[in-house]
């Protein structure tokens, strides 16, 4: 099994939020601390709204690579139903094919759109799913014609959002452009401090137990690349939210080649905002190579 | 503390001071005004996504129709911002919120209070016009001088 790690800037955010870091000298961290290179884009760093401006992309493509970093893939949200719903299908469909081209523009293999979009009132899954299986079936062909991989990343399962909705779609599509990108946070073990809520869904009270290790194991062929979500570290420098051991042991058994994105997320206010997020994401980045050998 | 509760870095996401302006040069000071920063964990998106922004100085709401958000030199007034589909908050940009008042706000120290309703349909290209997605709420107090 070969493995690549790519830092997703999301790790490193806290230092734009506060202001402690500039792009460049973000750039500069990632290239110390990430011995593989790659890096993981999001849209905040991507001049791509309201409209994409090209000039300004070839210039970000460039500045990266200036630091001798490749950008493996670029992370863009859409509320898929919520934009159906307000403007309509073919805005969606415009959308997705202007990031696909952003991609290919930056050069990156991937393209991850988060799953997560809650259903509407009186909405079934089987509406839902419908409308992804439509959106997904005018895309996969562009994205194809501009050789970008489009992964649905999913992280902690809520309603109709789980890593189980991304393989079926994955798998009723059945083209190599269209991949799931699991993210560890499905298999968070809910504590007290950190129940199983995602961070961005406010004042939600349901609350979700990890998804059974099988269902990681499922994922693994058809995920290239994985979310590696990582929120706090012990003293040995293990992750104590997660089965790492066992998602590792799983990992390595895998025929595919994978690439790890690491999605630092201890920075947020909820968790140790006091702490150096490059020093905490290069402890994920030990920890994945320590497993990985 | 139990994630899922905050979603910006309040600290350091608005300014210190209150500035009297004289917009229209016509020798009267006419606005006051302070800046803000996006600092949202999720940032980007169009500023009709702030449903509602309200302002307290010194324990007194100010009317909407004299606050204007202004960003890259582009007045909007805060009635109008939930309109605004085409115009995006950026990553710790800074803008300055203006309040219309002839002869600005008078010196000293003054406590002000902002609150910003959210969507929290973030960096899709649509504003939530339906109210299809919950809101977050943010608020943030700070004691400003004037200058």
């Amino acid at each position: 099994m070969k493995a690549t790690i790519s830092v997703g800037m999301w790790s490193l955010k806290q230092y734009s939020l506060k202001g402690t870091k500039t792009f460049d000298e973000i750039l500069e961290t990632v290239a110390e601390i990430n011995p593989d290179k790659h890096i993981d884009l999001m849209e905040d760093y991507v001049p791509c709204h309201s409209q994409t401006d090209m000039y300004e992309l070839l210039q970000l493509k460039k500045r990266i690579e200036s630091f001798g970093l490749v950008i493996n893939s670029n992370w863009f949200y859409t509320d898929l139903i919520g934009r159906v719903h307000i403007q309509g299908f073919e805005y969606v469909v415009n959308d997705l094919k202007e990031y696909v081209i952003v991609v290919a523009a930056l050069g990156a293999k991937f393209m991850n759109t988060p799953l997560d979009s809650a259903l509407l009132p009186g909405m079934m899954y089987e509406e839902a799913y419908g409308l992804y299986i439509k959106i997904y079936e005018e895309i996969i062909p562009f994205a194809e014609e501009h050789n970008v991989i489009i992964g649905i990343d999913t992280g902690l399962s809520e309603e109709w959002c789980s890593p189980i909705t991304a393989l079926k779609l994955v798998k009723d599509i059945g083209s190599d452009y269209l991949t799931t990108t699991p993210d560890f946070e499905a298999w968070r073990t809910p504590t007290e401090d950190m129940p199983g809520v995602f961070i961005e869904t406010p004042g939600s009270e349901e609350k979700t137990e990890a998804l059974p290790l099988d269902v990681f194991k499922e994922c693994l062929p058809y995920s290239p690349l994985m979310h590696a979500k990582f929120l706090t570290f012990d003293e040995n420098g293990e992750e104590p939210n997660y089965p790492i051991a066992e998602m590792m042991a799983l990992i390595k058994q895998s025929n595919r080649e994978h690439t790890f994105v690491i999605e630092y997320e201890g920075w947020i206010p909820d968790i140790n905002p006091h702490l150096d997020p490059a020093v905490e994401t290069k402890k994920g980045i030990d920890l994945l190579k320590r497993y990985l050998g | 503390m139990p994630v899922g509760t905050e979603f910006y870095i309040k600290e350091g996401m608005i300014s210190s001071e209150l500035k009297n302006v004289d917009t229209n040069n016509d020798g009267t000071l006419d606005h006051f005004y302070f800046s803000i920063w996006n600092q949202k964990l999720h940032a980007k998106q169009p500023l009709g996504n702030i449903r509602k922004l309200s302002l307290r100085i010194d324990g007194e709401e100010i009317e909407p129709n004299r606050m204007y958000f202004v960003i890259r030199d582009q007045w909007i007034c805060i009635e109008q911002m939930p309109t605004i589909k085409d115009i995006w908050w950026m990553l710790k940009e800074e803008a300055q919120i203006y309040v219309k008042q002839d002869g600005g706000i008078k010196p000293g120290v003054h406590n002000v209070e902002i609150n910003i309703e959210n969507q929290v349909l973030m960096y899709t290209r649509s504003i939530d016009s339906k109210d299809i997605r919950p809101r977050v709420t943010l608020n943030l107090q700070s004691e400003m001088s004037t200058v």
